[in-house]
């Protein structure tokens, strides 16, 4: 073996990558060759060192999330930009536990699906996503901007302008929304951001009701009459629950069907292929019914994983109810018809909000995650 | 609720929450990486911030089929190695330079032999201090190969992935790193040899 050799095996013997034959051959060459040893011997020094450097633990400035999250934000929300900052800040803690609440308007429209014998994927509610995390008039701002973009999303895009329908921003990932890393679910640079404000803004002008409508469709579009503060408690409990199951469609249909025999609603989430398939459904039920369907679930097949987490919505619906007000003060007094509209249409995806805390006080939402055995 | 798979799915549902609860996770783990590869603090927080923007608007492409916390390393260090290759004018001296091409098959050792070379007697705490100072001197793709294969721990198909680059250019970078890493420190401490207390002394 010559030096040069030797280095490319004095390499690979660092990564344990050298058959029993290529290493007695480097024993023999370093046995007669002092740099070479020597190389080998400062080299594994080298490597034990940048492998302790890599176990040192280190802290990331405290700023850092925060720092990424503002970033992110007005991208994201870009409508939202011109609303008082305390607004936006709500909006986000909003939508957040909505999320984890579970909205149940729009529910109905995916078992619908599921009866229809269609796939009951539904790319979660809409007041949850598209319009609830902007409430402040961005809610039809994505939801147009996809109307328009994406032709080939038959999910998202819906004729009738039915709010759970056209959600598209949580299209699949195979649908292609997601696969624009600059489009819809990045939001827009933030230049843009005004101007996706204007065209949303002008787009629900035309398709707003449709665009903001509450899924049941029993609740107005229009935004109604001031609210009065609820002193009673909002509580919502939630419950992550995972269990492996030996078929994921048997097992997702079986617990759809479970949920609706106790008159609870299930959104059910894209599947997610991560080595194991795995699906989550979002099952909120009333809290009598809760303990007996958790045990149903757990008995779909493996149960595995079980955390229960309480919330109390009251504050956030509160302070909520206090901002819906005065936006509804806001659009009386406002003398420009543009702004009237845009007004209303932000005072009814915050309308929206309040009513699917509202529907979802008391009970408790069940987070239901099977993945394949 | 801190499963990342979940965080993913709720984050990819537009859930800005989850998308917070994940940058929380892997924070540490991602700013770690941006410090071995810049070097100071200041670069590391930028860089840590740019790769959780990036990661933010990609996130749709993401499956949650890979490890998250692999899957924005692979951000954080191409996110770098564009803004280095963007800097080139002001970047330190490449050492990227070829293996000694000798066909000979004598390689052309800067260093002679094991008790000549002032490496070998530098203590822990400097030889650590050596190692940092010469990783921020090498050139990019030798820095990010070796911070990810040594440093961070990835396979080398990990690599290879992460750098959107054959197996063999990592086998053959890897090389050529370490080589180009052992060489400069060499050089580096040959020339502060005399003022290394340390060194001489326990020689």
């Amino acid at each position: 073996m010559d030096c040069r050799k030797a280095e490319y095996y004095i390499t690979q013997r660092l990564d344990q990558l050298l058959s029993e034959e290529e290493n007695a051959a480097l024993e023999q060459h370093l046995a007669s060759c002092k740099a070479c040893a020597g190389e080998l011997a400062l080299q594994e020094r080298l490597s034990r060192t940048l492998r302790e450097m890599g176990r040192e633990e280190i802290q990331a400035p405290a700023a850092l999330s925060s720092l990424v999250m503002s970033n992110i934000g007005p991208q994201r929300r870009g409508a939202l930009a011109w609303l008082p900052v305390t607004w936006r800040k709500t909006a986000a803690a909003a939508a957040t536990l909505l999320l984890l609440a579970g909205g149940s308007a729009g529910v109905m429209n995916g078992l619908n699906m599921a009866g229809n014998g269609k796939t009951i994927v539904m790319e979660t509610t809409p007041p949850n996503t598209a319009a609830v995390p902007e409430p402040g008039g961005a809610g039809g701002s994505p939801v147009n901007n996809d109307n328009v973009n994406n032709d080939n999303n038959d999910n998202a895009v819906n004729p009738d302008g039915n709010a759970p329908d056209a959600a598209p921003s949580l299209a699949p990932p195979e649908s292609g929304a997601g696969d624009k890393p600059g489009g819809n679910q990045a939001g827009s640079p933030p230049a843009a951001a005004p101007n996706q404000q204007q065209a949303g803004n002008s787009n629900n002008a035309e398709n707003g009701p449709p665009a903001v409508k509450p899924a049941g469709g029993s609740t107005g579009v229009n935004p109604g009459n001031a609210r009065v503060l609820l002193s009673d408690d909002m509580k919502v409990t939630s419950t992550v629950l995972k269990v492996s199951v030996d078929d994921l469609a048997a097992a997702r249909n079986r617990a759809a069907s479970l949920a609706a025999g106790v008159g609870a609603a299930t959104q059910v989430f894209p599947e997610q292929t991560s080595g194991k398939t795995v699906l989550v459904m979002r099952i909120t039920v009333n809290s009598d019914q809760a303990p007996y369907l958790t045990g149903v679930l757990s008995g779909l097949g493996t149960s595995f994983h079980r955390q229960d987490e309480k919330r109390d919505l009251l504050p956030l619906y509160n302070e909520t109810t206090v901002q819906y007000n005065e936006l509804l003060e806001r659009r009386d007094t406002a003398t420009d018809s543009d702004e009237r509209r845009q007004l209303d249409v932000q005072a009814a995806s915050y309308k929206q909000l309040l009513d699917a805390w509202e529907a979802e006080a008391g009970k408790q939402v069940i987070n239901l995650w099977l993945e394949n055995k | 609720m801190h499963d990342p798979k979940i965080l993913v799915i709720r984050a990819q549902s537009n859930d800005p929450g989850a998308f917070e609860e994940l940058v929380l996770l892997y924070q540490n783990k991602v700013y770690g990486l941006c410090l071995h590869l810049t070097g100071n603090p200041d670069d590391a927080q930028d860089l840590a911030q740019e790769a959780f923007i990036r990661a933010f608007k990609a996130l749709g492409r993401f499956r949650n089929e890979a490890d998250f916390g692999t899957w924005i390393h692979r951000i954080t260090v191409n996110v770098w190695l564009n803004l280095q290759r963007k800097n080139n004018g002001r970047k330190p001296v490449s050492l990227d330079e070829p293996f000694p091409s000798d066909k000979s098959g004598v390689l052309q050792r800067e260093v002679p032999a094991l008790d000549g070379d002032p490496l070998q007697a530098l203590e822990e705490k400097e030889f650590r201090g050596l190692v940092r100072k010469t990783l921020q001197g090498l050139s990019e793709e030798h820095r990010a190969v070796l911070v990810l294969r040594e440093i961070e721990g990835y396979s080398y198909e990990e690599v290879s992935r992460m750098l959107n680059c054959s197996l063999g250019t990592v086998k053959s970078r890897l090389s050529r790193a370490r080589e180009a890493m052992r060489r400069e420190m060499t050089k580096r401490s040959r020339e502060a040899g005399v003022a290394l207390p340390a060194a001489g002394e326990s020689r």
